[in-house]
């Protein structure tokens, strides 16, 4: 049965295609969580839907501490309406450790809460061009922050916002032989890798 | 969050409007503290003035010239609107042959009490006593506010005291004459009041009236820096704080009709207003249409009824009532799940089970 993966990002070089309005996404293009997923399990799935953060509802006055558990919980619910057995979400750390542990936590809580929806995501630390800088066999990649990350790869001819470049990273990566260091990128492929192998019975109630 | 009657008054549990201005056949739930959503030209203020014509016709049942009564005559094609009561008894009003019938169904459906009403002619119910005893119990004087904060600066005449304490109209002109009828009558109310501003109006140190001549007054602050700002100069947010405040006060009216409560307030005072009438609700029913997910996210799914209107006419459904609604609900707050799936032109995703787009 081809499983049905529903994506999460903050925008176009998580989402490629997939980003914005659903009248305007697209499947040909992909982003950096579709790429990753293709070079971890090429076949048996395909995208079901997806949606950035921004999209998700966040309108409670003073209640921003919640939000990063909002979005991981409004993803999965999500895509269980969508009828999808696979969450697959980045979210850059930024240095930000609450952020972490709260995406940790609230991916253990939606795992535990619906056993047939399997969940890929977690930080990237410290974002998402330190994974690129990691396919390209940087190490300490995880030490850098945002402004340095996004200055080192530009050095290595990708451009912050050049979705095509970064995907075009992914797409020759030896998944097998990234750095060690890269810890939040290994753990990420390690759960893909379960997720689009397991061969539950999907998500619950649909 | 069930209501509770208060003295002398039932909630409107469930409402049935036929033919009565946009809406050709609606059923609707009412909560002690109900909301109505939904798109523009759904019919949410339509109801308003379908509940408020019923209630003002049942309240002034002795009235001739009871608000309400042209409106029925004038308001559609075979006008007819039953208010249903907790003691399963129903009040219905509907216009045939250019006369205004009403009638009081018991809750095994006989009438126990009936008239015609003609412009210039009231009869007697037959049953009279019990059926004015019960419309007496049951129905209220409603009071329907939309506030316009010019009509709220406006210097207004006093309220004798012989006199209920009540707005002079729907948009809030009398704001002072309520105040200093509250003031005169209840100084421990005043004074809570103004603590209550003091709270969430810190720059504020005293709240008062300034006479503007014999028989009219303005609303005035006093700031902590002792500068006295009069109502022309006073912040949009203070005086909707102020009029919602009030409503509490106001006399012989327990059931209130509120055209969006969040014009005008900054998003964390919307909170505060919504505390003020949670607080109201309990001694009163209060009908609300809005189109603040703000305003909805200090409610419960069954205090919210989702409007909507097509060509075969208008739907209501309680939020709770949705598809997937106890899931929604564990993600989103109730404002947020609203517009996360109707984005004001297509509700099917929060009406059907349609996944979000």
């Amino acid at each position: 049965m081809t499983k049905k993966v529903f994506l999460g990002g903050e925008g176009r070089n998580e989402l490629g295609g997939w980003d914005g309005h659903h009248a305007y996404q697209t499947s040909g293009s992909p982003g950096i969580v579709e790429a990753l997923l293709r070079r971890v399990q090429p076949e048996g799935w395909e995208v079901g839907g997806a949606m950035r953060w921004s999209s998700i509802r966040k309108l409670r006055v003073g209640a921003h501490g919640s939000a990063e558990e909002q979005n991981v919980k409004a993803l999965c619910l999500h895509a269980r309406e969508r009828g999808c057995n696979v969450v697959a979400f980045v979210r850059d750390a930024d240095e930000n450790e609450i952020r972490a542990t709260t995406i940790l936590y609230t991916i253990m809580n939606e795992a535990t809460a619906d056993g047939g929806l399997r969940i890929v995501g977690g930080v990237a630390v410290n974002v998402i061009e330190s994974w690129i800088l990691a396919m390209q066999g940087h190490t300490k990649s995880e030490s850098l922050g945002r402004i340095a990350a996004q200055l080192k790869l530009a050095a290595q001819g990708v451009p912050a916002k050049d979705t095509f470049a970064m995907v075009a990273v992914v797409d020759t990566v030896d998944i097998g032989k990234l750095p060690p260091d890269a810890e939040s990128l290994l753990l990420w492929i390690q759960k893909a890798s379960e997720a689009l192998t397991f061969s539950g019975e999907g998500t619950k109630g649909k | 969050m069930d209501y509770t009657a208060p003295m002398g008054h039932s909630p409107i549990q469930r409402i049935n409007i036929k033919g009565y201005g946009c809406i050709q056949d609606l059923d609707l739930k009412l909560s002690g503290l109900h909301a109505l959503i939904g798109p523009n030209d759904s019919g949410k203020s339509t109801v308003l003035r379908a509940i408020r014509t019923v209630s003002q016709l049942g309240a002034g049942f002795l009235d001739l010239s009871a608000a309400g009564f042209d409106t029925m005559l004038d308001s559609g094609s075979d006008p007819r609107i039953t208010a249903y009561f907790s003691d399963g008894n129903a009040y219905e009003v509907f216009v045939s042959a250019n006369q205004l019938q009403e009638d009081v169904l018991s809750s095994t459906g006989p009438s126990i009490g009936a008239r015609s009403r003609e412009r210039q002619n009231i009869s007697s119910f037959y049953n009279h006593a019990d059926t004015a005893s019960w419309l007496q119990a049951n129905l209220t004087i409603p009071t329907m506010v939309r506030f316009d904060p010019d009509e709220l600066r406006r210097p207004s005449e006093l309220i004798q005291e012989s006199r209920g304490i009540s707005f002079k109209n729907d948009r809030g002109y009398g704001l002072a004459g309520v105040f200093d009828a509250i003031t005169n009558r209840d100084v421990e109310a005043f004074a809570m009041i103004q603590s209550e501003v003091r709270r969430l109006f810190p720059t504020i140190a005293k709240l008062g009236l300034v006479n503007v001549n014999s028989s009219t007054k303005s609303m005035a602050v006093t700031l902590v820096n002792g500068v006295r700002i009069e109502a022309a100069r006073m912040s949009e947010g203070l005086l909707y704080f102020l009029a919602f405040t009030a409503l509490k006060h106001i006399s012989d009216s327990r059931l209130f009709l509120v055209e969006e409560p969040e014009n005008g307030l900054h998003p964390a005072r919307i909170a505060e207003v919504m505390g003020v009438l949670k607080e109201l609700s309990k001694e009163s029913q209060i009908v609300v249409a809005t189109h603040s997910p703000l305003v909805i996210n200090e409610l419960e799914g069954h205090q919210v009824s989702v409007l909507t209107r097509d060509e075969t006419g208008t739907d209501a459904t309680l939020l709770c009532d949705t598809p997937h609604f106890e899931e929604r609900s564990k993600v989103y707050a109730l404002g947020e799940l609203w517009v996360s799936y109707a984005n004001g032109s297509n509700e099917s995703p929060l009406l059907n089970s349609d996944p979000l787009p």
